[in-house]
């Protein structure tokens, strides 16, 4: 599956952002990761 | 994702595993209400965008499409593969494969902030790895072997299982060996942990605490002359490089011992300023629980010019270390203990020997420093954050029968 694009990820940060108060820092780390590929072969499984 | 709020000196942090907007609120309000209750530090403060791209950031290719293009049958296949090729390397001896697998992820992450800071990433990796049983008669012995790269298209799967088949047959037969004063060479990939524990000393957060070998030791000579330790996340060669921290700060190239001289500490923007050397692009984030610290992710010693068997025919009596056990709970980057298990090789008259486990080898991180006599110019790079190279330390108290 896909991770989520970089345009996503800033529309999400951009929005917290802009809720930032006056005389406040604020910094939005927002991460995202495929779901990864996982395979064994003993036992024989995949996810 | 995770959110730092910083008022007045104070920082607040707080995170959620969702990318829900309203959920995403919520955390917001809990950041700054932990701000609210947090001890106030002059040091503290978000990095400015002057700051951050005081560097030109390095244009690095860590993404590979392949890694998602690949269907996963032929993933689950690669990993049928390579149990079926180590198996094949010595059929009679390799008895069995604890586990064969293959891996995959990517990775996106966007950091933004009031002060300017609007920073992207992407990465791909891919890896396979294999752990051997080997045996003779009631023993049995396990090794493992890997290959890595930003997409299975890039995986070596023949010499992961040249590699699991070799260090477990190899070790087979081993006994505890004598006691002895030894030179010691390390092989690749146990070299890296060491060189990752050095590199803990030199972490700006260890010194501001004093919680480091190399405290007010900055100039001065901490290792043999022929020792440079870089940090180098901008080199793509590493699968952890990136352009930027994880503050957003650009990353690049530190020299953290220079000629066996503590040149340099890592530092994010925090320890920076209240060590007043400044960040080095060093910021780490262990994910998106907490807040980001100070670590190393793209360390390398500079090469030597010599090959392994080089450095071993030169070697009367001495052990290769294989592998060690207990490195965390045996080694203080702090005060500089070192006891270690160790399995490995006899060294005698220049060749690798009779196979030896149970070993304890001992001395301090500070003396083993000195002692590197010899670097490999057999670089392995590796997935963590160093890459392997074979070490030669002078002299060492190996602990046997």
């Amino acid at each position: 599956m896909p991770e989520r694009s970089h345009d996503e990820l800033y529309a999400i940060a951009d929005a917290l952002i802009a809720d930032a108060q006056d005389g406040e820092q604020v910094e939005v780390y927002v991460g995202s990761v495929s779901i990864p590929t996982s395979t064994s072969s003993t036992p024989h499984c995949t996810r | 994702m995770g959110i730092r709020v910083i008022n007045d000196h104070r920082q607040g942090y707080a995170s959620v595993g969702s990318l829900d907007i309203d959920l995403a609120r919520d955390a917001l309000a809990q950041a700054r209400s932990n701000a609210r209750w947090a001890a106030p530090d002059e040091f503290i403060g978000l990095v400015d965008l002057a700051t951050a791209d005081a560097l030109p950031a390095a244009e690095l290719d860590v993404y590979d499409p392949a890694v998602l293009s690949v269907p996963t049958a032929d993933k689950v296949e690669m990993a049928f593969k390579l149990e079926q090729d180590t198996l094949a390397r010595d059929h009679q001896r390799i008895r069995g494969i604890e586990t064969a697998a293959y891996g995959d992820v990517v990775g996106s992450s966007v950091i933004v902030s009031t002060e300017g800071i609007r920073v992207a990433s992407r990465r791909s990796a891919a890896s396979a790895s294999v752990v051997a049983m080997a045996g003779e008669g009631v023993e049995t012995r396990t090794g493992y072997g890997f290959t890595v790269g930003r997409s299975p298209l890039a995986l070596d799967l023949s010499e992961a299982a040249d590699d699991a088949a070799e260090r477990t047959l190899r070790l087979l037969g081993a006994k505890q060996g004598p006691s002895a004063t030894l030179p010691i060479v390390f092989d690749p990939l146990v070299s890296a942990s060491l060189i990752g524990l050095i590199a803990a000393a030199c972490n700006g957060e260890a010194l501001i605490k004093g919680r480091s070998m190399f405290v007010n030791r900055l100039g001065e000579a901490v290792a043999a002359g022929g020792v440079t330790l870089i940090e180098d996340p901008t080199d793509a060669r590493f699968f952890s490089a990136g352009a930027r921290d994880g503050e957003g700060v650009v990353t690049r190239r530190t020299e953290l011992i220079s000629e066996g001289v503590f040149a340099a500490a890592l530092n994010n923007a925090y320890t920076g300023r209240r060590s007043g050397a400044g960040t080095t692009g060093s910021a780490a984030r262990g994910g998106y629980g907490s807040a980001p610290g100070v670590g190393a992710r793209a360390l390398r010693v500079v090469p030597g010019n010599r090959s392994q068997e080089e450095i071993i025919a030169g070697i009367d009596q001495g052990l290769y270390v294989q592998s060690l056990n207990g490195l965390h709970s045996g080694a203080s980057t702090v005060s500089g203990d070192f006891s270690v298990g160790a399995d490995g090789l006899m060294i005698r008259d220049g060749h690798l020997a009779e196979p030896v486990r149970e070993m304890t080898i001992a001395s301090t991180l500070q003396k083993m420093l000195l002692g590197i006599s010899e670097i490999g110019a057999d670089e392995i790079w590796l997935p963590g954050s160093a890459v392997g190279v074979t070490l030669l330390i002078d002299s060492m108290s190996v602990s046997g029968s």
